[in-house]
């Protein structure tokens, strides 16, 4: 059997809830004992647990959070809809660029469990006192000869 | 009378009953889901319950109501028309220099604009009005809803017929001047300050739009509190016209001067999950002939799903969102799609994290492509550098070559 063939009844089996590591919009939860560099996929947003929020450049702390904080990835499109549940307890820096071109997305300090929702992706919970940060899928653009953000 | 007798601001949670509220949110998710069009009773009653409407706001009613197929016609017709209420007191503002220009000529140049103004706008649809449907209708319903000077009764019949081609180029604004070869300069300045004011109601059509039995969702929520326990605003009831007009038509622009009001769709599709879906045809679909394609509740075009046995390679490498990639070449046929990019194997092996089969594969195109199943049960074709050697570089890469560990994806 070719890899495709392979691969096409494994999304069979996806879709049926036949596969057991992965489900269609299953949920998961970090684990008290993640380290920092542990990573979860949702999508094409990779959520990375941190030690701390690095001092560096192009980044600043959001003073106030707003409603429009909740969207981690930039854009309108269904796949830009990763969102926090709440924006209680959460302590957040941007990226001073904030456009569809970006590949590194905010820092979050989590001052107790929050939970990153998506309308097809399972939800990701991050316990309290995790830092994490979010990047983004990248792609090649063979027109563009240079690599993008990957959007869904 | 409310069926429960409790004071609003006394109501706990004991005293909402999930089964009731069900009720109400299975009678107007059949309502949000009609494809039925209006009755000759809904085109009479109507126009009472707008005029309530505008007297519970304390406002004069429209000067006048009409009706139209499609929201799309609605979107544009209505802010066509609301541009030409606002040029009948302010042609001067539009059109810098003109306070002495005589009321006719101002006349004049708003009707050679006005229906290049509505191809115009129309041409923002991905949808293409091929039979002038939808362009009709629009003219219609702004010719009986603007300021009466500026079009007389009947008019409609004196439309002018679709232009040629090379006039109406799907891309770019029309070129004034061309159309207009015998107009002075000045003339062609007023038709494109007239295109930018409509341009811009057009881009402010939300701000006068009411969704009709599109608002079902709010109106549910509504009609249980109002019908339950009474509820009012300041001891009016001003939601009972509202929930007629959301139970008897579609969605509405309210204009100070005029109101329009659109139909339900002839045709909804939708999946399992009432996200709108279909693979034989529109997902939506207006009298009018206005239609909107979905698969999986992604919006996509009438070649994805009629015809997607006619795509090109550079068509589907070229979109740039994933869903829909994956859907272009489900459709097309996975097998095809690699004959043709002339695909050649280079490695295979299973994704760390979910256990899948992934496989890279070297384009005749000097790219690679690893193909991946996704835990939503959809498979990926993503564009990766030819450098590239073996599926686990390839995710490496994808995820910024950073030194991480993937402990699970969703």
């Amino acid at each position: 059997m070719t890899a495709i063939a392979e691969i096409r009844k494994e999304v069979e089996q996806i879709k049926k809830g036949l596969n057991d590591r992965v489900r269609p919009g299953q949920p998961i939860r970090f684990s008290e004992a993640s380290a920092p560099g542990d990573a979860i996929r949702q999508g094409d947003l990779y959520i990375v647990v941190v030690d701390a929020v690095p001092q560096k450049s192009g980044y600043s702390q959001v003073e106030k959070l707003g409603e429009e904080h909740r969207q981690l990835v930039p854009g309108n499109t269904q796949g830009a809809k990763h969102a926090l549940d709440s924006l209680q307890g959460v302590e957040m820096w941007r990226p001073n660029t904030w456009n569809e071109d970006i590949l590194d997305g905010p820092y979050i300090r989590c001052l107790q469990e929050r939970t990153i929702t998506h309308p097809t992706h399972g939800a990701v919970t991050i316990p309290k006192g995790f830092t994490v940060k979010f990047r983004y899928q990248k792609e090649w653009d063979r027109e563009q000869e240079k690599e993008r953000r990957a959007r869904d | 009378m409310p069926k429960r007798t409790i004071p609003l601001s006394q109501v706990t949670a004991d005293d909402i009953d999930p089964e009731v509220c069900k009720q109400y949110a299975d009678k107007w998710l059949q309502n949000a889901l009609r494809t039925d069009q209006m009755t000759k009773e809904d085109f009479e009653v109507c126009p009472t319950h707008v005029v309530n409407m505008y007297k519970i706001a304390d406002l004069d009613p429209p000067k006048h109501i009409t009706y139209i197929k499609s929201p799309l016609a609605l979107a544009v017709a209505g802010s066509i028309s609301a541009c030409l209420w606002y040029l009948d007191e302010n042609y001067a503002g539009v059109c810098e220099g003109r306070e002495n220009l005589s009321e006719s000529e101002q006349i004049r140049r708003v009707r050679l604009a006005v229906p290049e103004l509505v191809r115009e706008a129309l041409k923002c649809d991905p949808w293409e009005d091929k039979q002038n449907s939808v362009f009709i209708s629009c003219m219609r319903a702004i010719m009986e809803t603007c300021p009466p000077k500026f079009y007389g009764a009947d008019e409609i019949a004196f439309i002018r017929p679709l232009e040629t081609e090379v006039v109406y180029d799907s891309y770019k604004l029309v070129d004034l001047a061309k159309l207009f070869p015998n107009e002075p300069a000045e003339v062609i300045d007023d038709l494109e300050n007239i295109f930018a004011a409509g341009f811009k109601c057009c881009a402010q059509h939300y701000d006068m739009w009411q969704g009709g039995n599109q608002w079902s969702a709010g109106c549910s929520f509504l009609d249980y509190w109002t019908e339950e326990f009474g509820a009012t605003l300041d001891g009016k009831d001003v939601f009972s016209d509202f929930r007629e007009l959301a139970l008897r038509s579609g969605a509405r622009i309210v204009h100070q001067d005029f109101v329009i009001i659109s139909d339900r769709p002839d045709r909804l599709c939708l999946d399992e999950q009432y996200r709108p879906h279909s693979t034989d045809g529109p997902s939506h679909r207006w009298t009018d002939g206005w239609s909107m394609w979905y698969i999986d509740g992604l919006a996509v075009d009438e070649q994805i799903v009629m015809r997607p046995e006619t795509q090109t390679i550079d068509q589907i490498d070229g979109e740039q969102n994933n869903d829909i990639r994956s859907i272009r070449i489900d459709r097309f046929g996975w097998d095809r799609y690699l004959i043709e990019s002339g695909a050649e194997e280079i490695d295979v092996d299973r994704d760390a994290v979910s256990g899948t089969y992934q496989a890279l594969y070297r384009t005749k195109r000097d790219e690679n492509r690893l193909i991946v199943a996704c835990p939503t049960a959809r498979m990926f074709s993503l564009g990766i550098p030819a450098t590239v050697r073996t599926c686990q570089e390839a995710q490496k890469w994808l995820a910024g070559d950073e030194k991480i560990n993937i402990i699970g994806a969703t």
